[in-house]
């Protein structure tokens, strides 16, 4: 189930800044109480990455090492779109199916 | 007072006590493997270690210097083990990659050990019972402490399992033809699909015709070297197979060498006494202690390549997974190091052999009437009853051992020629070899052999002797028995007995024995 919907999470956090880079990314999943442990994040968005769904470029921090700014693509856009689409559908459809068995119940 | 390193993550440097060094290099290191093999692997682990920088730095502040142990596990925590890391998506994706995780890996196992939990862990990887690992072990002690120094080089070499995931690792899915051959299988699948794709992905470029652009071949030498590559594991996966087959039979064969050579038998059937080889190299090395360091140093440098084709074989079958620490480091340096404690052990050796000392002498000379007949005999006849002990290699005599006077004893080169006058005559020439020229003398001096004539007998003894303290330093002794052409000559058939070991200079009796020669200018030839 948790499956696909990490991937909905981050790339949703990238398009909603623009442009991110991964603390802050763990930072708001950390909040949300979506991940466990930090590690989980990485072999993510190098996949992503890998499958040209992101890009990133290289920024000098003044006070720690450099950071990779991480960036949606045309194609991470197009994936974000339809990934939200379909889990609003998905919400949707398990809502309704929730509420229509306590209706039953309740009668 | 503590031990600190300064590492570099990412660019930032900082200072960090000894433990927590090594447990973040271990965990480094535990994440490299775990990543082994999925795309990107080194970016993920780059990844972390940036993160590790960035939390290793909020957490020390500006005051604090130095990171301990408990920073360093703060930040394990954050991160999460290994295989907390997992990528769902790629893992389903590749399916076959997960049986990296399940495979069995070698460890010292410390929960069930006697010494160092070698034999339980090897155990717990073949997946047998401790009971017969201990035992073979044991027995192998027998076999000149072969089993004692396997044991000391993997207690060397195997880690011990120490944390659970470890321990989990060591009784995984054993590693046993089946698996192998599944694992071969996975890749091969893997290949033939990365095949298809190559292929289809070269056609798609050529047909889209777009021969302008540098684009064009760059993906066409893309799709070449997948396809390349995609044979290439292939024929790695065979090599490996030949490998281990190969190796594994070359060691066994070496194995069975040895011991066919430690049982380097003995003259007397009844003598419970054996000789090692070992004790050939005491009386060559010239101490017990060396010979035995230089026949570690043989063995090493005999086993050691063997041991890592097998290694490689294994590596290349499992496409890297299967990996033992710095294995082929230490035993490269170990076979180097092998090579030139030999090559020490040889050079020194070499120049106890330096100088010579030769010489030669005519210690009998006696006129005998023509009429009679010269009759060869010993005096000091080979018996199976005989006190002496052989050292002998593949049937063959090397020296006897008088333990009653502690004299080494081998037989002496024999010649009969015919006289240029009408003398029987006895020539000895006697050699041996030293540091130094004085020394090779002394050696001489020390070897004894007493050749006679007694009225018309020549008495020749079998041995001649000199001091096991002399060690062997090419000793030498040949007699040369000139005999006047027209003589007969008649051999004591007690010279030679069948059922007697072999030494080419007692094997020389058998031709002669019990029969009557004449002496002619071509030599003896023998009267019917």
């Amino acid at each position: 189930m948790r499956k696909g919907v990490l991937e909905l999470c981050i790339l949703s956090v990238i398009g909603k800044r623009n442009e991110v880079y991964a603390s802050d990314i763990l930072h708001e999943l950390k909040q949300a109480q979506l991940i466990v442990v930090e590690g989980t994040l990485y072999p993510l968005l190098t996949r992503l990455k890998n499958d040209e769904l992101l890009s990133y470029r290289w920024e000098e921090s003044k006070s720690g090492p450099p950071r990779k700014y991480y960036q949606l693509t045309e194609k991470g856009h197009q994936l974000l779109h339809s990934l939200k689409t379909g889990w609003h559908e998905l919400v949707a459809a398990v809502e309704q199916l929730i509420e229509t068995s306590k209706k039953t119940k309740n009668l | 007072m503590k031990k600190t390193f300064t590492i570099n993550l990412s660019g930032l440097i900082f200072h960090i006590d000894e433990d927590a060094y090594e447990l973040l290099q271990a965990y480094l290191e535990k994440l490299k493997q775990h990543f082994a093999g999925i795309e990107g692997q080194e970016e993920i682990v780059a990844d972390i270690e940036t993160r590790m920088a960035e939390l290793l730095q909020e957490r020390l502040g500006s005051e604090k210097q130095v990171v301990s142990i408990v920073d360093t596990n703060y930040v394990i925590d954050q991160l999460g083990q290994p295989f907390e890391m997992d990528d769902e998506n790629s893992t389903t994706e590749t399916a076959g990659k997960s049986y990296r995780r399940t495979s069995r890996r070698l460890f010292r196992d410390p929960d069930h050990s006697k010494i160092a939990g070698v034999a339980a862990g090897l155990a717990a990887w073949l997946g047998i019972d401790v009971v017969w690992v201990r035992l073979i072990f044991i027995l192998s002690l027998f076999a000149s402490g072969a089993g004692l120094l396997i044991y000391i080089v993997l207690w060397i070499v195997l880690p011990e399992a120490l944390t659970h995931a470890e321990k989990l690792e060591m009784r995984g899915d054993p590693v046993n033809i089946s698996n192998i051959e599944k694992s071969v299988r996975n890749e091969m699948n893997e290949v033939s699909d990365r095949l298809g794709k190559a292929a289809k992905h070269a056609s798609d470029t050529i047909s889209r015709h777009a021969p302008t652009s540098r684009n064009f071949f760059d993906r066409l030498f893309g799709a070449f070297g997948q396809i390349f590559m995609a044979l290439f594991k292939v024929f790695g996966v065979i090599l490996g197979i030949g490998l281990i087959i190969g190796g594994l039979s070359m060691i066994t064969a070496l194995i069975a060498g040895f011991i066919g050579y430690e049982s380097v038998g003995w003259l007397i059937e009844s003598e419970e006494f054996r000789f090692s080889p070992l004790l050939i190299g005491d009386l060559i090395f010239g101490s017990e202690s060396v010979a035995s360091l230089a026949g570690l140093s043989i063995s090493l440098i005999l086993f050691i390549p063997l041991i890592l084709l097998v290694y490689a074989g294994l590596k290349l079958v499992s496409a890297g997974r299967f990996s033992i620490g710095s294995f082929t480091l230490v035993s490269i340096t170990v076979w180097v190091v092998s090579w030139f404690v030999l090559l020490g052990l040889g050079v020194s050796t070499a120049m106890n052999f330096r100088q010579e000392a030769r010489e030669e002498i005519t210690i009998e000379e006696t006129w005998l009437p023509n009429d009679q007949t010269l009759f060869i005999t010993s005096d000091q006849l080979l018996t199976p009853a005989s006190r002496q002990e052989a050292m002998m290699i593949d049937d063959e005599i090397i020296l006897l051992i008088d333990k009653n006077t502690d004299r080494l004893m081998t037989f002496p080169q024999l010649r009969f020629v015919p006289s240029s006058d009408s003398l029987v005559r006895i020539r000895q020439r006697i050699s041996a070899r030293g540091r130094t020229i004085e020394e090779a003398e002394t050696r001489k001096y020390h070897m004894t052999y007493d050749a006679r004539i007694e009225q018309n007998n020549l008495i020749l003894p079998m041995l001649y002797s000199f001091p096991v303290e002399d060690l062997i330093r090419a000793q030498e002794l040949r007699l040369t028995i000139e005999i006047p052409i027209g003589k007969q000559v008649r051999f004591d058939e007690m010279l030679y007995a069948e059922d007697l070991p072999e030494h080419r200079n007692y094997r020389y009796f058998k031709r002669y024995a019990g029969k009557t020669w004449l002496m002619k200018e071509q030599g003896l030839t023998e009267l019917s």
